[in-house]
């Protein structure tokens, strides 16, 4: 009698341990976490990069970068190069991989950047305004940092 | 190979403590996965305050380009006194029309996010050297994700000034004859 009863307490102990070690989550040992970061296909670092480029005063024209846009595009392109190299530098080894292309009406009247085209994955848009009331510009940047 | 009942159940207790055992070991050896996304929310959140920088540049720009148009078809010219022949009455009426058009059908650059129409009244200041212009959304800019329930909202205040200066760097453009 006392050996069934005690057999029934050490076969209680080890089934409660199995239960245990099962409902731990992750159970005992080594836990691979795989976090994905959920976001969409706009870069906050373009986003930033960008609106700052728009925003900045040409030395030359005393026009902002958007403002230089709507007037005189050739200029804007030539400036934009040497600027955002300037502007937006991540150090020396770290390569400035970036590609700027402005459309209208779907037709690209500004092409910047050493890529060959723009990253889907980080890139950022936003909208200038043409001299010609109701139309604008559509300019697209993308980053590879 | 028992010769009795006491010995066949303790071979059944040790076996059983044997597998519970194993089990355990099995368990700390093996590498259980977890998988998780995170951040969206905040990406969403963040993006909107973009939108709403993004959606204020151009009404500026928008603003700006719309007085120097204005002023050069009511024959401003350059120099320091530009504006001095500007009419405020009639200024005022072809810069809101041409904001109009500007502001009309303007639409949000992230997908995920959706821009209120945008509705401005205005507040002028004509001298001979300057133009400002202040300009309030009414009512406010509200930008809504479609993918979460969030709302953002700002006053959409912006002001333009347009100077003597300025208007003659439009006038040095190559698009822009006065």
């Amino acid at each position: 009698m006392v050996e069934f009863v005690l057999a029934v307490v050490l076969l209680s102990i080890v089934f409660l341990l199995v239960k245990f070690i099962v409902a731990v989550p992750g159970g005992l040992g080594p836990v691979k976490l795989d976090v994905k970061l959920n976001a969409t296909s706009t870069s906050r670092v373009c986003s930033h990069d960008l609106i700052n480029l728009l925003r900045a005063t040409d030395e030359e024209s005393g026009l902002e970068y958007a403002q230089l846009l709507a007037l005189d595009s050739d200029d804007f392109q030539s400036k934009a190069y040497d600027y955002f190299n300037d502007s937006f530098k991540r150090g020396y080894i770290t390569q400035q991989d970036w590609k700027l292309i402005v459309t209208k009406d779907t037709t690209p009247i500004v092409t910047v950047g050493p890529l060959e085209e723009i990253p889907i994955t980080k890139s950022c848009t936003q909208y200038v305004p043409s001299l010609t009331p109701g139309q604008y510009y559509v300019v697209k940047l993308g980053t590879e940092y | 190979m028992f010769k009795s009942k006491k010995g066949i159940f303790a071979f059944a207790v040790v076996l059983v403590i044997m597998i519970a055992f194993g089990a355990i070991l099995v368990g700390i050896g093996s590498q259980k996965k977890v998988y998780a996304e995170i951040g969206g929310k905040q990406i969403n959140m963040l993006n909107a305050y973009s939108e709403a920088e993004k959606t204020h540049e151009y009404v500026k720009f928008s603003a700006l380009h719309s007085a120097a148009i204005t002023a050069q078809e009511l024959n401003a010219k350059t120099g320091t006194k530009c504006f001095s022949n500007v009419n405020k009455a009639t200024f005022q009426n072809k810069f809101k029309d041409k904001m109009d058009l500007y502001l009309q059908n303007y639409k949000s650059t992230n997908i995920d996010l959706n821009v209120s129409e945008l509705n401005y009244n205005y507040e002028y200041s004509i001298k001979p050297d300057k133009i400002t212009i202040d300009c309030f959304a009414q009512p406010n800019i509200t930008i809504k994700s479609r993918k979460i329930d969030f709302t953002y909202s700002t006053q959409g205040y912006v002001k333009a000034e347009l100077t003597c200066e300025d208007y003659t760097n439009y006038a040095k453009t190559k698009s822009f004859v006065v």
